[in-house]
């Protein structure tokens, strides 16, 4: 009888692995196809791209933020592919992507404005600096600490 | 990647050391009969110490890592016996037919060449997914770029949510000093190497107790299924949580089923990981500890040790949620004694339970409940009661504890599910399943114990 059990058991086993591997193998070759083809950039970049976030105007951003900077992030209205706002898909994205520049939630708190598809200038600060970029802009109140 | 693998070598070595150290091994046979444990203690202690570190901004790089390797390994020398015996195998392994030892082997060959296929993936699968990177990935990233975590992405509500627990973030961070670079891509091979622990943590765990012909499709059909694989590559913390409480039940079981105290020794540890990669793992550990107590009154000291020891290694991380005040934006666990609160949101509880079943009874598993159910019934048929007890009884307490989170949670019940339904039951089914061939060897010992008489 506990024969008989231990056979089953391993029955079942392999039977689940059977059905299963399959599937499993395919999709991580699939996976393995798609992803083999990209470059070191295309891999960096595709946590943006995979959600529909403007990855292009991140990247001006994090070239002109630096380590210390606190960063308000002011972006339009809309929404993500996952159903989150915009406002909270960009701030959430700049959180990764900006390291090891910080987020912060009031704009008076920022040592940097970054606008997605807003002006910085909505916010009455004064800037110390202003870059602009297709939509995309880099306003500087004062220099990290 | 030279780097990646340096650093797991080092965890391996590490872990080799501890198992003298937490007693794990007594002898130099045992050491190198349980050698296939060193692995995945290696990682559960280092990934322990590495999320603690980070929370008094001690980074560990790799030359951390080789101090404490010299260290354990010194401490692991002293402690070790020279005794070669190997006493500890079973007649179980001694007795096992090379059919049987055919089987089981062939079944963990494929096992590891799915892991290999899968670490080839993993190696080149970007960061895609949106918890991966907007709560792990930026976790691991601020790990390393800052070196602990007490900087805002680790206390400000600017990054909420911030009460998961930092190992699997800490060990990320680790990785890439390592690495001597922030490579988010290639770091997944991390979790391919998560994966590759479990198998020798599982083997490890069980090849002396139970048939070979059992365990070896067993392990196949767990690291097959396809949420396994899948889940783990995209960096959220639900499969890694998994494989340590899987490891965890597998190392408590043998001990109640089989009386030997080392499991015990390493289940705590694994259970106590476990806690330490998500929140939620306190309580399948803490489930588990429950279930053991009804099984195991004539041993409560061992069980209170192991449970002082799950409770030592979760302690600093509570109370660095404490003196932040690290607020639970999802649910408050008041509500969960609230009579009024519970009554007021009763009408969550049949989509809950409904959801998660539906997540668990899904042939994206295989038949891993099937086999859950089975060894169950054959280790009652073999009147091995306690371990077949425990996991009912873990099983249980897990899904009710699940289903009362969904229902104390305020996030409207049909989003909580969809968002996560599909993911809070990877602890539970792969638990379950792990501890199949656990109930099989104990049903198998006992049938064997009756054959004789």
């Amino acid at each position: 009888m506990i024969r008989a059990g231990l056979v089953a058991c391993a029955v079942v086993a392999a039977l689940s692995a059977a059905l299963a591997l399959p599937d499993t193998w395919s999709w991580l070759s699939e996976q393995h196809r798609e992803a083999a083809e990209l470059t070191p950039l295309d891999r960096y970049q595709a946590s943006g791209f995979n959600n529909r976030l403007p990855v292009g105007g991140f990247d001006f951003f994090r070239a002109n933020v630096r380590r210390g900077d606190r960063v308000f992030v002011w972006a339009r209205a809309g929404t993500t592919v996952r159903g989150v706002d915009f406002p909270t898909g960009a701030r959430t994205f700049a959180r990764y992507y900006l390291l090891p520049a910080t987020i912060v939630e009031q704009p008076q708190d920022a040592t940097v404005v970054v606008g997605v598809g807003r002006d910085p200038a909505e916010l009455g600060l004064t800037y110390k600096s202003v870059l602009r970029d297709d939509g995309f802009v880099v306003a500087r109140v004062r220099d990290p600490a | 990647m030279t780097g990646l693998l340096a650093a797991n070598l080092l965890y391996f070595a590490i872990g080799a050391a501890l198992l003298p150290v937490l007693r794990i091994a007594r002898t130099t046979g045992e050491l190198l009969e349980r050698l296939a444990l060193a692995y995945p203690v290696g990682v559960a202690a280092t990934g322990v110490l590495a999320a603690h570190l980070a929370l008094i901004e001690v980074p560990l790089g790799l030359v951390e890592l080789v101090l404490l390797a010299a260290l354990t390994g010194f401490l692991g020398y002293r402690r070790l016996g020279s005794d070669p015996d190997t006493r500890g195998l079973t007649p179980i392994a001694r007795t096992e037919p090379i059919w049987s030892r055919l089987i089981g082997g062939a079944a963990l060959l494929v096992a590891l060449v799915l892991l290999l296929h899968a670490w080839r993936t993993f190696e080149v699968r970007p960061l895609l997914e949106w918890d991966g990177w907007a709560i792990w990935g930026t976790k691991a990233r601020a790990l390393y770029e800052f070196g602990g975590a007490t900087g805002p992405v680790f206390t400000s509500e600017a990054y909420l949510p911030l009460q998961h627990p930092l190992l699997l973030p800490a060990l990320e961070a680790t990785d890439y000093r390592a690495m001597g670079v922030f490579d988010p891509t290639l770091v997944h091979v991390q979790l391919a190497l998560l994966a590759v622990g479990f198998l020798l943590g599982f083997v490890g765990l069980l090849r002396d107790r139970v048939p070979a012909f059992v365990l070896g499709p067993s392990a196949l059909a767990l690291l097959a299924a396809e949420p396994v694989l899948k889940q783990l590559s995209t960096n959220l913390a639900d499969v890694p949580l998994a494989l340590f409480v899987a490891l965890g039940l597998v190392g408590v079981g043998r001990w109640l089923a089989f009386g030997e105290r080392w499991p015990l020794v390493a289940g705590a540890l694994f259970l106590g990981a476990g806690a330490l990669t998500k929140s939620e793992g306190t309580f399948f550990a803490l489930a588990a500890l429950l279930a053991l107590l009804p099984f195991a009154r004539a041993r409560l000291r061992e069980l209170g040790a192991a449970a002082l020891a799950v409770g030592l290694i979760v302690l600093p991380w509570r109370l660095f949620v404490a003196l932040h005040g690290l607020p639970l934006v999802e649910y408050r666990f008041r509500n969960a004694v609230s009579p009024s609160y519970l009554s007021d949101h009763s009408n969550r509880v049949a989509p809950a339970a409904r959801g998660l079943a539906d997540e668990i009874f899904t042939l994206d598993w295989g038949l891993l409940v099937a086999l859950f159910a089975l060894a169950v019934a054959l280790a009652v048929v073999a009147r091995r009661y306690e371990v077949a007890g425990f996991a009912l009884l873990w099983s249980a307490l897990s899904f009710l504890g699940l289903l009362l989170i969904y229902w104390i949670s305020v996030i409207p019940i049909d989003l909580a599910l969809v968002w996560s339904a599909d993911r809070t039951v990877v602890t539970l089914v792969v638990g379950a399943a792990a501890l199949a061939p656990l109930l099989a060897g104990a049903a198998a010992t006992s049938g064997a114990a009756r054959g004789r008489r």
